[in-house]
């Protein structure tokens, strides 16, 4: 099984709303798993990630305790799957599940004030 | 208002960019303060500033509280990585803008170390590729927005950014010329405000020299503003050099309490009654002690 290529360590993230949204998981639980995710996007393997803890830990400076924490919550919540590896049992491995979707809309329908009042220039 | 749909597209609301800058940032920066300088940084334009309210953040960013927020701006703010603003008029708005691409010094040769073409396309590694991803974004949220407005309140340009430059940064024929520099090229090391690492209340307290009542100091030091902060920093040297001898110098809370660097009239340097390696004078009241002593055995 291919182990993917580790994140740059000078690279950026970009959290999808779907995971910004999830509110009742924590903000170190939601960074894991948009960093789960952007390493399943570049995963061409089948099965799962077999992603250490080390790995979220050095990449978005949290402790090991707060990784292990993070990526329990996700797993209970239904949004990774855990398993371990059929050729060595001691790798764990990791798979991102479906996100509800979400609207980026705020609840009362309306857009949000910076996108009306920030962002916002007439059609030229 | 019933004609704007619920799920409205808002293409820059589908993301949050994590710059590169931001995940570099030390430990100490929690990650709330990391999301919402990260949206601080994404709405952020060339020539103008952010001012949205706490209960945006509290919006976009889900399960922030209020008070976390805060928090988080206040330690971006003490930390020199956003600046706050307020005009102070009728309508009073707090205003936004960060400093992380100028103050960050750039790492030499990191690029060519790290192999460009190895980086994954979902990491957006430079802030120039995640700063044309977003500039794209933003434009169709501008376009979008444009319409939600006129829709709105029949109004064209009562959004639009009061600031100098008015001119729409798409229409540039060129994109990346319209981008912050910051964003684009390589950010140069400045010397103030100190580095992201190095707080700024730690250089103020060394040049002070009198260090009483440091934990007040600090709380003091925090509800300044960043200008008044600059001008504390810029003032300590004269006044350090005004008066030498640390016994008649003012307590550092007094000195902030009292914003004395605003004094117009600065202490002159008074010379040393003593010289340092002098020893101090014997203590006269317990040599008259000892004499009444000895005259009464």
């Amino acid at each position: 099984m291919d182990t993917p290529a580790p994140s740059p360590p000078r690279a950026g993230l970009t959290v999808p709303f779907a995971i910004l949204a999830l509110g009742n998981l924590s903000v170190s639980a939601r960074m894991v798993l948009a960093e789960l995710w952007a390493l399943w996007e570049q995963y061409d393997g089948a099965g799962g990630l077999p992603v250490p803890n080390t790995h979220f830990a050095d990449r978005l400076w949290l402790s090991p305790r707060t990784v292990h924490q993070a990526l329990h919550d996700p797993a209970a919540g239904g949004y990774v799957l855990r398993g371990t590896d059929p050729t060595d049992r001691r790798r764990r491995l990791l798979r991102p599940l479906p996100l509800p979707v979400t609207s980026p809309a705020t609840p009362a329908g309306q857009p949000s004030p910076n996108l009306m009042t920030v962002q916002c220039e007439p059609a030229q | 208002m019933s004609e704007v749909p619920n799920n409205q597209p808002a293409a820059a609301a589908r993301f949050l960019i994590i710059p590169r800058e931001v995940m570099e940032l030390p430990a100490a920066i929690s990650w709330p303060a990391r999301l919402v300088l990260s949206e601080i940084i994404n709405l952020y334009k060339p020539n103008a500033s952010v001012w949205v309210g706490d209960e945006y953040f509290v919006d976009r960013l889900k399960g922030l509280s209020k008070r976390t927020v805060q928090v988080a701006l206040t330690d971006l703010v003490s930390a020199g990585l956003v600046l706050r603003d307020t005009n102070q008029n009728r309508n009073p708005k707090r205003y936004l803008t960060p400093t992380l691409s100028a103050t960050i010094p750039a790492l030499p040769n990191a690029d060519s170390a790290l192999g460009r073409a190895d980086l994954p396309q979902i990491m957006r590694e430079p802030s120039a590729e995640s700063a044309l991803d977003l500039a794209q974004n933003l434009r169709e949220a501008s376009a979008d927005s444009a319409l939600l407005n006129k829709k709105l309140n029949k109004k064209g340009n009562t959004n639009q950014i009061k600031t100098g430059a008015r001119e729409n940064i798409f229409s540039t024929p060129s994109l990346e010329a319209s981008l912050p520099a910051s964003l684009v090229t390589a950010p140069a090391p400045v010397a103030l405000p100190p580095a992201p690492g190095v707080p700024a209340f730690e250089v103020f307290w060394q040049a002070f020299g009198k260090k009483q009542d440091k934990h007040k100091c600090q709380q003091r030091w925090r509800t300044l503003k960043p200008a008044e902060q600059v001008a504390a920093l810029a003032a300590v040297p004269a006044y350090v050099a005004a008066t030498p001898e640390k016994h008649y110098r003012k307590n550092p809370l007094t000195w902030l309490n009292g914003k004395c660097w605003l004094d117009e009239d600065t202490p002159e340097p008074a010379p040393l009654l003593r010289s340092p390696a002098q020893p101090p004078p014997p203590p006269a009241r317990a040599s008259a002690t000892r004499s009444k002593a000895q005259s009464w055995s």
